[in-house]
């Protein structure tokens, strides 16, 4: 049983990292899917549940996002909140809010938590699941030509656009996770290790990332 | 086969993953005797090399630094046959920028060598954009490697404290006064490993791992 988190700079390679982790461990990926299972059982139609997650945070309206107020994240343990949470979530709830979107995040993540080993990319996780035994916090990055590089690859983007994007979609990440749990993302110290996938090939990355897996406890069972 | 240079945090276990590495991986250490080593065979006088490191740079003075003037390092002291074949003592001295000049030459000679890890010395700004040599860097939390260091060196908290504080600072300037590069920036190294979240066992077998996707140099014969 094991947990990893995947931050990483937009192009640099940490999905290809964590689908072959997958591949080789057998473990989940926490994606969309759970997100929408979670949802389910919650009671919120598929319909409302727009994935927020690091990358789309550049579409929120600058206004908008002043005037959602802030609340801490739920800790880990704290069941009451997490009930009221839930209790107050209704099949006719709107749109949800980014706050809204950030607890329903952190509640799949919880759900998975009991059962699977699974890896989670981006949506704050480093910061979420920061300090829990067993989890391994990973981040990748790469030099900004070499990931314009990258994406130009996948997206077939002229130059100009595929620089724009890293730059933007970066820009994004850094934000949500600064003002939603107040960390600077770049800061090796949020992790076990940083790769960077200029010089190292993506299989490399991935095998020292399982290299480090190795010695990690085995986490507390969920609350 | 590889050279790897390591940049560590004062009390991060940098030391130890650097020998542990080079003995799982056959590699040579780069350390003190061997830089001398590496210099005597570049037919700079053993004598007259000074490894000039940033574990030396903290000894200089804060003055010296501030008006931005070449520091004499050393005093080199020799006999010199004059002309006419009298024995002479003559006292050189050798300055920051010759002291920096012979390291970076030392280094250069190291990586044709491979097979070898450096620590320290401005390692990741020499080599930095060598295709055949990882760059790792190792980290802790203060706190972590103040525990660290006053297990290993049976001093008190508080000392500790100092000393890593110190050392850190006197290796920031020296890697700001003579490459130019702020050690901190994540986008220097290949590997950066938290040692106050992993241990150093895993170090050296993440290192190891690492290691193994470069590039094999072309024997030139």
């Amino acid at each position: 049983m094991g947990i990893i988190t995947i931050s990483r700079q937009f192009g640099s390679g940490g999905d290809e990292i964590a689908r072959q982790i997958c591949r080789q461990l057998g473990y989940g990926l926490f994606d969309k899917r759970l997100l929408v299972r979670t949802a389910k059982e919650l009671g919120i139609s598929t319909g409302e549940l727009i994935d927020y997650s690091v990358d789309d945070y550049r579409t929120r309206h600058l206004l908008e996002r002043l005037i959602v107020g802030w609340r801490s994240p739920f800790a880990l343990s704290d069941a009451d909140a997490l009930a009221d949470f839930v209790n107050d979530l209704r099949p006719d709830t709107a749109r949800l809010d980014q706050e809204q979107y950030t607890t329903l995040i952190q509640l799949a993540i919880q759900t998975a938590m009991e059962q699977d080993n699974f890896i989670i990319v981006g949506r704050g996780g480093q910061a979420f699941l920061k300090d829990i035994p067993g989890v391994l916090h990973v981040r990748v990055v790469a030099q900004f030509p070499d990931r314009v590089r990258r994406v130009q690859q996948r997206t077939r983007l002229e130059e100009a656009a595929a620089q724009d994007m890293v730059t933007t979609r970066d820009k994004a990440s850094a934000e949500y996770l600064r003002r939603i749990y107040n960390i600077d993302w770049a800061d090796p110290h949020h992790y076990h290790l940083v790769l960077n996938t200029s010089l190292l090939s993506i299989n490399t990355a991935a095998q020292v990332v399982i290299t480090a897996l190795h010695q990690l406890p085995t986490p507390n069972p969920g609350p | 086969m590889a050279v790897i240079t390591i940049s560590r945090q004062y009390g991060s276990g940098g030391d130890e993953l650097a020998a542990r590495v080079s003995e799982r991986l056959g590699y040579r250490y780069l350390n003190k005797a061997l830089m001398a080593e590496v210099a005597a065979e570049m037919n700079l006088s053993r004598g007259k090399f000074v490894d000039f490191s940033e574990d030396t740079y903290q000894m200089h003075g804060f003055l010296e630094r501030l008006f931005g003037a070449s520091q004499t390092i050393s005093h080199i002291e020799a006999i010199n046959l004059d002309q006419p074949g009298a024995l002479m003592e003559v006292v050189e001295r050798l300055d920051e920028t010759e002291c920096i000049t012979l390291v970076q030459r030392v280094i250069q000679t190291a990586y044709e060598w491979d097979n070898v890890v450096i620590l320290g010395r401005g390692g990741q700004a020499i080599l930095q954009d060598k295709p055949d040599v990882l760059h790792v860097r190792v980290q802790a939390p203060l706190d972590a490697r103040v525990q660290r260091l006053s297990q290993r060196t049976h001093s008190n908290l508080g000392g500790a404290q100092d000393k890593a504080i110190k050392s850190d600072r006197a290796s920031a300037a020296y890697l700001k006064r003579f490459y130019g590069i702020d050690w901190d920036d994540p986008m220097l190294y290949d590997l950066i490993i938290n040692t106050g979240k992993l241990s150093l066992d895993t170090a050296v077998d993440m290192v190891t791992r690492a290691v193994q996707s470069l590039p094999v140099r072309e024997k030139v014969r």
